[in-house]
Parts: structure tokens; C-alpha cells; sequence
């Protein structure tokens, strides 16, 4: 199946992806994402996720990243 | 007037919200460029909802939606809280800092990133812009709230390093490191203001670690400072005599120059070294006294001979 995934740390363009349909939130995280889920704030269609949570096909998965350098 | 969003009215904000919202995504074109997909009234209510799950509060005002962070610390450096501020009609973005302790030389830098009102949002900007887009309202405070959060050396417009200063023990103002000096005698850092040369050894000493030359009012380190052995003033190198005789040292009042003995003398000197010249004086003049009356004896008995 397919989900809309926005990547906060690469720009926030969203992307689909093609996921098992068994996925949750941390396979989904495991397969996408280098480093911890502890580093991000993961939601799934607008609403924070817990990593035990089931896809379903469409979803909407937004990552932000806990620390993001900002510039001068 | 700003209003706090609770459940009450939620809905009421969040259409207010939504239409400000739909407003500007209809008519911006670099929004239908990116073809952000656009939020429903029921996002809104989400991204809401959202933001006070993990704000605790948010404020709704007539142009913007606000949030406000924890008091954030970064490498041990207090910069406080700061008030997040979004326009949901333009996407424009302020930040506020509500406990601000800027940068020493720069009042308007109240964060690495941020500047005045502004923030750089850096490597979350795009990001920032397409939540904007989207009225993913959630991401956009969360990506600025952790840009606040973060911090890299030589990224911002100013280091933390030297964010505070060093405070001058004395006066206790902030200033750069390089700007501060050391008491030599007691080691705490003082500032410009507060550092005092001693003229006699030329050493830098704060203002506790000086003295007032009780003569000339100079202020000298308390190492240099002298005592008078007659009256007990503090007196500096400059005003402090020693007496020829004693080897003690005096203030200019109870030392003098006796040109008769070609000596600088104290006056207990002075008064000794008197009476031991007018007494080596007065045996002089006894025992002139007595070879002259031996002469005149030694006179006459040969006078008296030659009558013989």
C-alpha cells in the first residue's frame, strides 16, 4: 500500500511511499529514517502517532525532527 | 486582544483561522506552485488541537496564532522563553523573546538564530514554508520551536561561548573576555573602569586590592603601601622617606634633611644624634681645658726655677 510521507528534515516535500500492509509507525520510521524515533515528533494524518500504530493505505506520515539548525 | 484557544472555542478560532487561511492558499501563487495540498476546517481543528496537546496553550489574536516555548538553555547559556507568532492570512512568522538575555553587545539578539523579531530558520525553512502551505500549523510552531532548541557553533549570529560576558567583580558589568583584566592580588576579573595601575610596581589591581596615600591621595596597591613608624599613615613609595640613622621609614612630616649633619633623620634620631655631639663636644672642651691649666702649671714652674 501507499503513504503520504512529509519529511520535515529533507524540505517538507511530500512523498509517496510504498509500505507493507502490516506496517506501524516504527517500521514505517525503521525503513524511512536514520537514528531514533525518540529524535522526532512523528504524526500520522495531522494527529502524534505512537510507534505501535497501524498504517492504512493513504495515511499521511509527517516527521519533524527535535533539533533543526537554524542559521544567521 | 489575544485569546487563549480552549475547547469552547475552538471551532469559533478555527474558522476564523481557516478562512484567513483559505484567503492567502487561493490567491498566493507560489503556494499553487508547490501544489501544497490545502487544509480542510477539520485540519484546523487538528493542527489546534495538536498545538495545545504540546504547547499547553495557545492564543489566538486578531492577525496570528501564538505559542509560547519553555525556558530554553543552551550550552548552560538561560535565553529564556519565547513567544512563537504565525499570520495564517500571509504565513508570516515572528518571534518574540518574553525573558530576554541578549547576546553582551547586541541588545536585539536574543537567541543565536534570532535577531529583532526575526528568526533564520536555516535548514527548516523549506520545511517551515510547505507546513505554512498545507496549514500544517503543528509542524510549523514544532519546526521553529526546535530550531530554538538547537544550536551549532559559528551558525548563528553570534557564539554562546562568550554570549553573557565575563562580569567585572567589582561593578559587576558584562563584558567581553577580551575586554577584562585580572587583579593581580586577588585574581577576579575586573573591568576597564574598575582596574587601577599601581605606579609604584605597575601591576593591575581591582579597586579592593588599592589603597588612598594618605599624603598625596594616589591610589596604590595595598603591597606598595607604607606605614609611617611616627604616626601611623599609609603612605606610597613616592611620599615615604627612610631615616639615614634608623633605616625605618616615615611620611614626609616626621622626616626632615639636617644640612649641618648632611643626613635625612627622624626626629628621635635627630634628637639622639644631638646629644651625643653635644656631649662628645663638652669633653672636648674639658679636656682643652685641662692641658691648657697643665700648661700654665708647667709655665709657672719654670718660671719659678729661673727666679731661683
Amino acid at each position: 500500500m501507499q503513504v503520504l510521507f512529509v519529511n520535515n528534515e529533507g524540505g517538507g516535500f511530500a512523498d509517496y511511499v510504498t509500505v507493507d500492509s502490516r506496517c506501524t509507525v516504527q517500521n514505517f520510521f525503521d525503513q524511512e529514517m536514520d537514528g531514533s524515533p525518540a529524535d522526532y515528533h512523528i504524526r500520522v494524518n495531522r494527529e502524534i502517532a505512537m510507534p505501535t500504530q497501524r498504517l492504512s493505505e493513504g495515511d499521511k506520515v509527517t516527521i519533524i525532527p527535535k533539533k533543526i539548525q537554524g542559521a544567521r | 486582544m489575544a485569546q487563549t484557544v480552549v475547547k469552547k472555542n475552538l471551532s469559533k478560532i478555527a474558522r476564523e483561522i481557516h478562512e484567513a487561511y483559505s484567503d492567502w492558499y487561493d490567491y498566493d501563487i507560489e503556494v499553487v506552485k508547490k501544489n501544497a495540498r490545502k487544509a480542510s476546517l477539520r485540519d484546523i481543528r487538528i493542527e489546534l488541537e495538536a498545538l495545545r496537546n504540546f504547547f499547553g496553550k495557545v492564543f489566538y489574536g486578531p492577525r496570528y496564532l501564538s505559542v509560547i516555548t519553555d525556558s530554553i538553555t543552551l550550552e548552560g547559556v538561560q535565553l529564556g522563553r519565547f513567544q512563537i507568532e504565525i499570520n495564517p492570512s500571509d504565513g508570516d512568522l515572528a518571534i518574540e523573546a518574553l525573558d530576554p538575555n541578549p547576546y553582551i553587545r547586541d541588545s536585539e539578539c536574543t537567541h543565536p538564530y534570532v535577531e529583532g523579531n526575526e528568526i533564520c530558520l536555516g535548514e527548516g525553512e523549506e520545511a517551515f514554508l510547505c507546513a505554512i502551505d498545507e496549514g500544517r500549523y503543528f509542524d510549523a510552531f514544532v519546526i521553529v520551536n526546535s530550531i530554538l532548541h538547537s544550536y551549532a557553533k559559528g551558525k548563528g549570529h553570534y557564539n554562546l561561548d562568550d554570549w553573557e560576558g565575563v562580569t567585572c567583580g567589582i561593578c559587576g558589568k558584562r563584558e567581553l573576555p577580551e575586554e577584562m583584566g585580572e587583579c593581580d592580588d586577588c585574581h577576579i576579573d575586573v573591568c576597564e573602569d574598575c582596574t587601577i595601575i599601581c605606579d609604584d610596581c605597575g601591576d593591575c589591581f581591582c579597586l579592593s586590592c588599592v589603597s588612598e596615600c594618605q599624603d598625596c591621595e594616589d591610589l596604590t596597591c595595598n603591597n606598595c603601601l607604607e606605614t609611617c613608624k611616627e604616626c601611623g599613615k599609609a603612605i606610597c613609595t613616592g611620599c615615604a622617606s627612610m631615616c639615614e640613622e634608623c633605616g625605618e621609614i616615615f611620611c614626609e612630616d616626621h622626616v626632615e634633611y639636617y644640612a649641618t649633619l648632611q643626613l635625612s633623620l627622624c626626629q628621635n634620631c635627630h634628637k639622639t644624634l644631638t646629644l651625643k655631639l653635644e656631649k662628645s663636644d663638652g669633653k672636648k672642651k674639658q679636656k682643652e681645658a685641662k692641658r691648657k691649666q697643665k700648661q700654665q702649671k708647667v709655665r709657672s714652674k719654670r718660671r719659678d726655677r729661673q727666679r731661683r
